[in-house]
């Protein structure tokens, strides 16, 4: 399988007290298109920053990354913000809504970014509401949710411009029980149809549920424990 | 796909801002206070300093003047002859006029009413480029003596006092003690815009009529108004230069006539018109501009801490794919709609502004009650509103429009702004205390100045004493006994009023516009070579004195008895007694005024009186002599009556009026005043500068109160994580207060160091406004830093209360 993400020797450090303080070392890592992925690891291993560097949205690190076959490092600003809008998308764990537009206008703004005219829009975020069910909920404002709805909410506008890689940063974290196993099925679904998804989670039943687990310490990445665990070795 | 763009944009900052109603309202009313204020005085500015004067060719206008000596302050004046050798001998004017001031009396069945007029050369309107509305202009054949019984009258004369008669043209008017045959009616929009009409338009002209060299068109008759239209390709240098060279050549042909210093002045008619109030305007001018520096300063520091709470949203939005330009575009939209809306509410309150100004202005200021926005004000309006909504919101549009994703998307980026934002802000807040320390010391020191003013002692009592004026004149008063018998008799009825204590009337009153000033001669003292000085000449009758309070130092006053059959006597103040006999009494000693006439009667002093400002109150007392108004073989026609009573204004005047018409109904009575309004009147433009000064220094203070304010609840808000921090581990009060109000302090040091250099600079451009006080005045200084002080500490008062009610669980949960 052509791998989506290819990291060969990714590093990220930041400056502090005169010296360096690393977060990501020598990381290698390939993932393949419509995989899934889970990224653990307690807190300051560097699970975040992996994400970061993955979303482009961190420009700072040295070494090779691949995305759809692009080599990241050799692209300028604007490329790589154009790269981002292509092919990337985000959830947070704090679902990161607008508060001041209502949910349909919260769906429709990544299309606005891409150009995408108002008629085509109007039918996108027509579809997605249809899709995650949410019609009813589409002049509400975030406010006006509960957590799983704004989660919801999250994720359709995650993938309304259809990504090929959606990075989810802790998506459950925030959630009660019920609505983080909704939102998982979400991801399961939305894998099915072939979206590739790496998601960063504490939660170890969630991240099993991906096809593929690997674990970060101290920026590392761990080698696997057993032939028959899902670990990633770096 | 712009438009669409564009329409979400401003949709969204229309309705973010709906949601933030109390910044909302801070920065419109921020950027109203500062566009309204400066468009207002942009239209002054624009009205009184820059509009083109409303005549054919206006920069060819100038106005010339005979200045006999450095010490002459502003002459305006010329005699006739020399009128006449500008015309032949200097080339670079086309055409040159002059006017003199006429009041004639036109009677009406309900009475006399009192004209304004001007006595006009032939070329008067042509200089000007006016073409009458109706009939024609002087002929040079109508401006000779005794053939100049033509007149011109004014558009609003001829609707009011002659039904707008088509057939005008042709008729006869008694004006005055003549008759005048009417040739022409001055176009509707004719704005006589000259120095000696600033107190009102002119109803009715007359040529000159006037034969050199016999008094009064004599060379040294000086009083004629000049003006001239400069050939096409005539400079102002080349006309100076041609006046340079004819001046020596005129002392020398007629030495008597001309003191030896003797030069002509030219103006751009424009300058004679605005005189010294182009001075002041540019500097309230100035002073606004300062209160929109101030009004920006806030609106930048306030969308910048808007900005930086923003972060989190432009982050997400930037990680939803949005570009640079479309996260400034949407910066940029909330500064557009808050720009809209405050440059609206400003224009609004230009408006407001602009008539009170032009209503309430001091009529010292040519053209003041004509201000009016038009377009030109509404353009600069709507380009002060662009430049200060952009350049205000450009640096924080164009700083969000770069978010770090990573930092930003983290939930503490939702708190608040970020330390660099705290910092901007200090510096803000610096920038406005400085520019409000020299606004409020410019305000302190004028309103000190005032204060002063007030103070100081007239040299006479307004108390309860009530003016009005009088016109004794016509073909029934060609004889002077006829005019004193008037007089006389209209006192007597007038001290026969109930409440009436005293009634004497003098021209010219103190601190009216007018003034007559001539050569003071003493008899059995040699003159040699010397020009007389010149003392201010002034009729009174006997009861005037006592009217006014102004005391007798020395011998007695005019008397009844002091009639034209009797000896001349005369009083001087204590000013003409030091200067003429300093040490010596000035009682018995004879004088003569204007030419000196060895064989003329001379004038006996018969007592000293106390100075009084006759001109302003800003003016030290100037040697005056007082006659008998029954004594003068050609008394003034123009008289003004004090009444010193305990009746109303309004009553006085009716009974007044009622007394004059008794005995002459053709006689009008009119301009009825408190001699106390008076006395505020000759006040009116330092109080009108008083007033926009104090309006700009309060403004400013409540705006660096309002970044005072908005830094240090910053600071509280940002820090309430540590506030409650330091709680847990037993901060005290004093503490607390210190910690959050220690940068406040900082900006407050910084700005008044700042500030006071500064302040001190803006006195010294004042001080031509200010009377008996200098900028570097220790006290208005102190009240600088206190005003400035209080300022910081009450708006300081609300966020620190915040800070010290700071609940540590909260705090931290908040986290």
């Amino acid at each position: 399988m052509q791998p989506l993400v290819r990291l060969a020797d990714i590093e990220r450090s930041y400056p502090l007290a005169g010296s360096k303080v690393w977060v990501l070392r020598h990381v290698n890592l390939e993932i393949g298109a419509g995989e899934f992925v889970s990224v653990m690891g307690p807190s300051g291993a560097g699970k975040s920053s992996l994400l970061n560097v993955l979303g482009l949205m961190d420009n700072e690190w040295r070494g090779h990354y691949e995305l759809d076959g692009v080599a990241v490092e050799k692209l300028d600003a604007k490329h790589r913000q154009a790269l981002q809008r292509d092919k990337i998308a985000f959830i947070f764990q704090h679902y990161h809504l607008i508060d001041d537009l209502k949910v349909w206008e919260n769906l429709d703004l990544p299309l606005q970014y891409r150009n995408v005219n108002a008629k085509e829009r109007q039918a996108q975020v027509g579809d997605l509401l249809d899709r995650f069910s949410i019609v009813g909920k589409k002049d509400l404002y975030p406010s006006q949710l509960s957590g799983g709805q704004q989660q919801l909410v999250a994720v359709a506008r995650a993938v309304i411009t259809r990504p090929k890689l959606l990075l989810a940063d802790e998506p459950t974290g925030a959630l009660h029980s019920s609505q983080a196993r909704m939102i998982m099925d979400l991801l399961h679904e939305l894998n099915r149809d072939g979206m590739t998804i790496v998601q960063v989670t504490h939660n170890e039943d969630f991240a099993r549920e991906a096809q593929r687990l690997v674990r970060l310490a101290d920026g590392w990445l761990e080698k696997p424990a057993a032939p028959s665990s899902q670990i990633e070795s770096g | 796909m712009i438009l669409d763009t564009l329409r979400h944009d401003l949709r969204f900052a229309l309705r973010s801002l709906a949601g933030r109603p109390g910044y909302t309202l801070v920065v419109v009313l921020t950027l109203a206070l500062g566009i309204g204020a400066n468009t207002a005085i942009f239209s002054v500015v624009k009205t009184v300093l820059l509009d083109a004067l409303p005549f054919h060719e206006p920069n060819r206008l100038v106005a010339i003047a005979q200045r006999n000596s450095e010490a002459d302050g502003n002459p305006i004046s010329v005699g006739y002859p020399t009128l006449l050798d500008w015309q032949q001998s200097v080339p670079s004017f086309e055409s040159v006029a002059a006017s003199a001031d006429w009041q004639p009396n036109l009677a009406t069945d309900s009475g006399a009413e009192l004209l304004r007029g001007q006595s006009v050369t032939r070329d008067f309107f042509k200089v000007l480029g006016v073409t009458p509305a109706l009939g024609r202009a002087f002929s040079a054949d109508e401006d000779q003596p005794n053939r100049n019984d033509v007149a011109m009258i004014s558009h609003a004369l001829w609707q009011r006092r002659f039904n707008a008669d088509p057939g005008i043209i042709g008729r006869r008017a008694q004006f005055g003690v003549r008759s005048y045959t009417i040739v022409g009616v001055l176009p509707a929009d004719f704005a006589p815009l000259l120095p000696a009409m600033r107190n009102g338009a002119p109803d009715v002209w007359r040529p000159l009529g006037y034969a050199a060299p016999d008094a009064p068109a004599c060379r040294s008759c000086l009083h004629l108004q000049a003006i001239a239209r400069l050939s096409p390709g005539a400079t102002l240098a080349s006309a100076r230069a041609e006046l340079d060279r004819l001046a020596p050549a005129l002392i020398h042909a007629h030495a008597d006539d001309y003191p030896a210093a003797m030069r002509f002045e030219l103006n751009p008619l424009r300058d004679a018109l605005v005189g010294t109030a182009d001075r002041s305007l540019w500097l309230v001018f100035a002073g606004v501009a300062i209160v929109l520096l101030i009004a920006s300063v806030d609106i930048a520091g306030l969308t910048s801490l808007r900005a930086a709470t923003r972060r989190h949203e432009l982050s997400v939005r930037a990680a939803l794919g949005a570009g640079r330009g479309q996260l400034a575009r949407l910066m940029f939209a909330e500064s557009l709609v808050l720009g809209i809306a405050g440059g609206a509410t400003g224009i609004a309150l230009a408006f407001a502004l602009t008539k009170l100004i032009a209503r309430r202005g001091p009529s010292s200021i040519a053209r003041l009650a004509d201000v009016h926005v038009d377009g030109g004000v509404l353009a600069f309006a709507s380009l002060l509103t662009l430049t200060v909504t952009f350049v205000a919101g450009a640096w924080p549009a164009w700083r969000s429009s770069r978010p770090e994703l990573a930092d930003a998307l983290h939930v503490a980026a939702r708190a608040s702004a970020g330390p660099s934002a705290a910092r901007l802000q200090s510096a803000l807040v610096v920038v406005q205390i400085a520019l409000a320390s020299a606004l409020t010391l410019g305000a302190i020191l004028m309103a000190r100045s005032f204060e002063r003013l007030l103070a100081v002692e007239p040299g006479f009592a307004a108390d309860g004493v009530t003016t009005i004026d009088l016109a004794i004149a016509g073909p029934a008063y060609v004889d002077a006994k006829k005019t004193a018998a008037f007089l006389a008799e209209l006192e007597t009825r007038v001290r026969a009023l109930p409440g009436v204590v005293h009634a004497g009337a003098v021209t010219p009153l103190p601190l009216s516009s007018g003034w007559d000033t001539a050569g003071f001669h003493v008899k059995d003292k040699p003159e040699l070579g010397v020009e007389a000085p010149e003392f201010d000449r002034v009729y009174t009758t006997p009861d005037y004195f006592a009217t006014l309070g102004i005391p007798l130092r020395a011998g007695r006053l005019i008397a009844a008895s002091d009639r034209a059959d009797q000896p001349l006597v005369a009083l001087v103040n204590e000013t003409a007694a030091q200067r003429e006999w300093a040490g010596e009494s000035p009682i018995g000693k004879q004088i003569q005024l204007g030419d000196r006439d060895e064989k003329a009667s001379w004038i006996t002093i018969v007592g000293v009186v106390g100075d009084v400002r006759a001109h302003a109150l800003d003016l030290a007392p100037v040697p005056q002599v007082y006659l008998a108004h029954a004594q003068s073989a050609d008394p003034p026609s123009f008289v003004t009556l004090a009444v010193q009573s305990t009746l109303a204004p309004a009553l006085l005047d009716d009974e007044v009026r009622r007394a004059a018409a008794s005995i002459d109904r053709s006689v009008p009575v009119y301009g009825t005043t408190t001699m106390s309004a008076r006395v505020a009147d000759s006040l009116a433009r330092r109080r009108f500068l008083l007033q926009l000064f104090g309006l700009f220094a309060g403004t400013a203070l409540l705006l660096a109160a309002l970044g005072v304010h908005g830094t240090i609840a910053h600071t509280v808000r940002r820090r309430t994580r540590e506030f409650g921090l330091r709680r847990v581990v037993g901060a005290s009060n004093a503490a607390l207060l210190a910690i959050a109000s220690a940068r406040t302090a900082r900006c407050f040091a910084a700005g008044l160091a700042i500030g006071l250099p500064l302040a001190f600079a803006w006195g010294t451009a004042m001080s031509a406004e200010l009377y008996g006080i200098g900028p570097y005045d220790a006290i208005s200084v102190a009240l600088v830093v206190l005003a400035l002080a209080a300022v910081v500490v009450l708006s300081t008062l609300a966020p620190l209360r915040r800070a010290l009610a700071v609940d540590p669980a909260i705090a931290l949960r908040n986290e």
